[in-house]
């Protein structure tokens, strides 16, 4: 029965691993999207400066959770959310408002769709 | 190209300590939720190996899952016979006093010419001789023959047949196994002297040599390469 109980005990703490990862993954992108709204609303006042300052705050968080990101997610996944960043970098840097929109719109979808593939819902099961 | 080579190695192993895990030695009798989590296991293992942009985790927690709960619920089916009814299912008499039963072929998808090999695969070839024919929840067909058709045993005969014990491997492939010859309750002395008495001059020219429980003797000479 202890061989039961500890196989019990495992499948618990893969489930409790899993539900802490989706709070994770959800921590994070809603700490990237924030940092990613704010230095949008810099940009739309014209604080570049501080819009990519905000935006490479962004980067550095996203860049440093690479040792879990990398254990938990698709690796394809993570690097499509690393090349949104940076083509979001490019155009806050050259200051292009008109593209910087619709990248803004890229990183924002990609961390959510990051987020959201680990939510446990009917359809993400079936 | 390392990091495949370092994937394979760790579910190579994490599939090997699975499977040991399970308890089966002979993967060839499994029963039905073993041979799903064998399936199962053998594709979602090799994902992750093929390709690296897969997260190791995605491979393993799935492996860990199958097995978790092989274990949980053969253990729980272990105590609970209702329940392991409806896992495993149930045998099925297949023969009965020399009658196919059917309707059990036709509920277990048997059919005649699996019987009739089965049957022949155990040397029965008349179907009359048959009293029990079972088939079990692993897919063996097990047969019990009628009374008149059994083998005699030595008992019947009123034969004293004599215990020869069970024989103890004690050199395998040139190798002294010498647990098996202290077992056995010999030694290097007397390993020694049946080799002389058999005109080999050392262990290393003896490819497989046994004792059983009476002293009785077989030893296969190394053939030369």
């Amino acid at each position: 029965m202890k061989k039961e109980w500890i196989a019990g005990a495992l499948l618990a703490v893969l489930l409790g691993g899993a539900v802490y990862n989706i709070h994770y993954m959800d921590k994070l992108a809603q700490t990237l999207i924030g940092s990613v709204e704010h230095s949008r609303a810099q940009m739309d006042t014209g604080d570049y400066a501080g819009a990519e300052a905000s935006l490479r705050g962004a980067i550095d968080l996203w860049m440093g959770s690479d040792g879990y990101t990398h254990i938990f997610i698709r690796h394809p996944e993570i690097d499509s959310a690393t090349d949104a960043f940076y083509e979001l970098l490019s155009d806050v840097v050259s200051r292009d408002n008109d593209a910087a929109v619709g990248s803004f719109e890229k990183v924002e979808a990609h961390l959510t769709s990051i987020a959201g593939m680990e939510h446990i819902t009917i359809g993400s099961i079936l | 190209m390392a990091i495949v080579f370092f994937r394979t190695l760790i579910v190579y192993f994490s599939l090997l300590a699975a499977m040991r895990l399970m308890g089966k030695r002979q993967l060839g009798e499994m029963e039905l939720s073993e041979f799903i989590v064998a399936a199962l296991i053998a594709d979602l293992a090799s994902h992750p190996l093929q390709d690296i942009g897969i997260p190791m985790l995605n491979g393993l927690i799935p492996i860990f899952t199958l097995f978790c709960l092989e274990v949980v619920i053969s253990g729980v089916s272990l105590r609970h016979v209702r329940l392991r009814g409806v896992l495993y299912g149930r045998p099925s008499v297949i023969i009965s006093h020399g009658k196919i039963r059917q309707s059990e072929m036709r509920k277990n998808r048997f059919t005649l010419d699996e019987l009739t090999q089965e049957l022949r695969s155990q040397s029965v070839l008349d179907i009359a001789t048959i009293e029990y024919a079972i088939l079990e929840t692993n897919g063996q067909l097990n047969i019990v023959l009628q009374p008149a058709d059994r083998p005699v045993t030595a008992g019947q005969l009123g034969i004293a047949a004599p215990d020869t014990g069970y024989p103890t491997i004690v050199i395998n492939d040139g190798r002294v196994l010498s647990e098996n010859l202290a077992r056995a309750g010999y030694n290097d002395a007397w390993l020694q002297k049946q080799l002389n008495a058999a005109k080999i001059a050392s262990p290393q020219k003896v490819y497989l040599m046994t004792v059983d429980g009476t002293g009785g003797v077989y030893v296969a000479p190394m053939e030369e390469k």
